[in-house]
């Protein structure tokens, strides 16, 4: 049981890990979706703060 | 129980006739009869000298009677005395078990319940050799004196080498070594003369010592539910907290600097190229502009180079102000001298950064830039280990 609940702590901390290493959120929002707007074809609307 | 039943004498109590078993030695003294509370004279043809009623009866699984091996040596139970001592307002009880073999005579069995601890001590000859005021000598132990107390009889049942009398009351002041404890005993006899002993004591595994005389030890209870999540919590806490610590170390470490470039005082735009290699990871274009109490600001445009052509991306505005002041604990400071851009790029290939100063508050100040592949934040793991010492503190207040 003590392993089991060890592995548990064990995912969810390796599970942040990857979130982290893989930068998931961490991005800046309005930077992100201007890119994705301009990647898709589309005109950049405004200066991104 | 050990060895072979021995013949035992019995005697009528001179107060209320029952009998009793003599079962200690030459020496023993006094005798207090178990049901009526009478200590009689052994020596003196078990003559009463006193009687005693209502003694509490002091906590021991152990009774008059029970016979033992300690340190190889037969021990029988004699006598019983239960003892308090008062500290700071507070009762600590424990009971002394005089102990009789027929080859090595007399010692003391005790047995603190609160404590769960046990002990055997014999009266020593010697004098201990006293150091200093501090610390004293015996067969080439070193005792260190650590406390004194008054602890004062409160029950008796059986065969003592002396008379004991209630409320009879013994300066003790104890000296450990590492092994031992030396107590040294100071009483005051019927002609009112002070009379010293020493007895030196030796800590015993109070378990073991009931098995000793054969009382069965029931096996230690399973751990409550509470402390066993609390020790469940406690283990998966530690693992969280150290696999975070590694992480932020190893991540820390897995940042790749693409391209980093200083530049002068003049406002750009300053441009880099650089190559994106992975669009998984989170990649940072990182401006520094060491400005004192100042600020500046920056157009900074994204483009991706796509056959000779520029693909805009992003065109981003960010201030860089950094103010600071007072001296010593009344020192402050606010703002940065650094801001970051972080995304991730929508695919591999070429891209451009250009950075322009457009506006300024005081004088113009270098700047540097550089882009980072594998940018992190370490918030959620920072976050992740504090919640992991947070459940550490939390573990023993609530299990």
């Amino acid at each position: 049981m003590r392993f089991v609940v060890m592995l548990l702590f064990a995912g969810f901390t390796g599970w942040v890990g990857y979130l982290t290493y893989y930068g998931v959120g961490a991005a800046d929002t309005d930077t992100d979706r201007s890119i994705r707007q301009a990647s898709a074809g589309n005109p950049i609307i405004g200066r991104v703060k | 129980m050990t060895g072979a039943a021995p013949q035992t004498k019995t005697i009528n109590c001179t107060s209320c006739g029952a009998g009793l078993s003599v079962l200690g030695g030459g020496r023993v003294r006094g005798h207090v009869c178990s049901y009526c509370g009478a200590v009689m004279d052994a020596h003196e043809g078990y003559k009463l000298v006193q009687q005693y009623q209502n003694m509490p009866r002091p906590d021991t699984p152990f009774e008059i009677g029970m016979e033992g091996r300690i340190h190889e040596v037969d021990f029988t139970i004699i006598g019983i005395i239960g003892n308090v001592m008062y500290e700071d307002g507070e009762a600590y009880r424990w009971t002394d078990h005089q102990l009789y073999s027929p080859t090595h005579g007399y010692a003391w069995m005790t047995w603190n319940p609160e404590e769960g601890v046990a002990s055997f001590t014999r009266r020593i000859r010697g004098v201990p050799d006293v150091m200093d005021a501090d610390r004293v000598r015996l067969h080439g132990e070193t005792y260190r004196v650590s406390e004194q107390y008054v602890s004062r009889i409160e029950f008796c049942a059986g065969e003592f080498t002396w008379p004991p009398k209630v409320d009879e009351e013994t300066l003790v002041t104890e000296a450990y070594s590492s092994h031992y404890v030396l107590a040294v005993n100071r009483t005051r006899n019927e002609e009112g003369e002070d009379e010293i002993e020493f007895a030196l004591t030796e800590r015993m595994n109070p378990a073991a010592m009931q098995e000793k005389f054969g009382i069965e030890v029931p096996p230690p209870p399973p751990p409550s539910v509470g402390s066993r999540i609390g020790g469940y919590l406690t283990a998966g806490a530690l693992t969280s907290l150290a696999l975070s610590i590694v992480l932020l170390v190893v991540l820390s470490a897995m940042s790749t600097t693409l391209v980093s470039r200083n530049y002068g005082s003049d406002q750009g735009p300053h441009s880099l190229e650089f190559t994106v290699s992975t669009t998984q990871r989170l990649h940072a274009v990182e401006v520094h502009t060491p400005v004192r109490n100042d600020w500046a600001y920056f157009d900074v445009n994204l483009t991706r180079l796509v056959d000779g052509d520029e693909v805009d991306l992003a065109e981003i505005g960010r201030e860089i102000s950094y103010y600071y002041g007072g001296s010593g604990d009344d020192s402050w400071s606010e703002g940065s001298q650094y801001t970051s851009i972080r995304f991730h790029p929508p695919e591999i290939g070429q891209y451009k950064v250009e950075v322009l100063r457009s506006e300024q508050g005081g004088s113009a100040q270098p700047i540097s830039i550089s882009v980072v592949e594998g940018a992190i934040s370490m918030v959620w793991l920072i976050l992740t280990a504090v919640g992991s010492v947070a459940l550490l503190v939390a573990r023993f207040f609530l299990f």
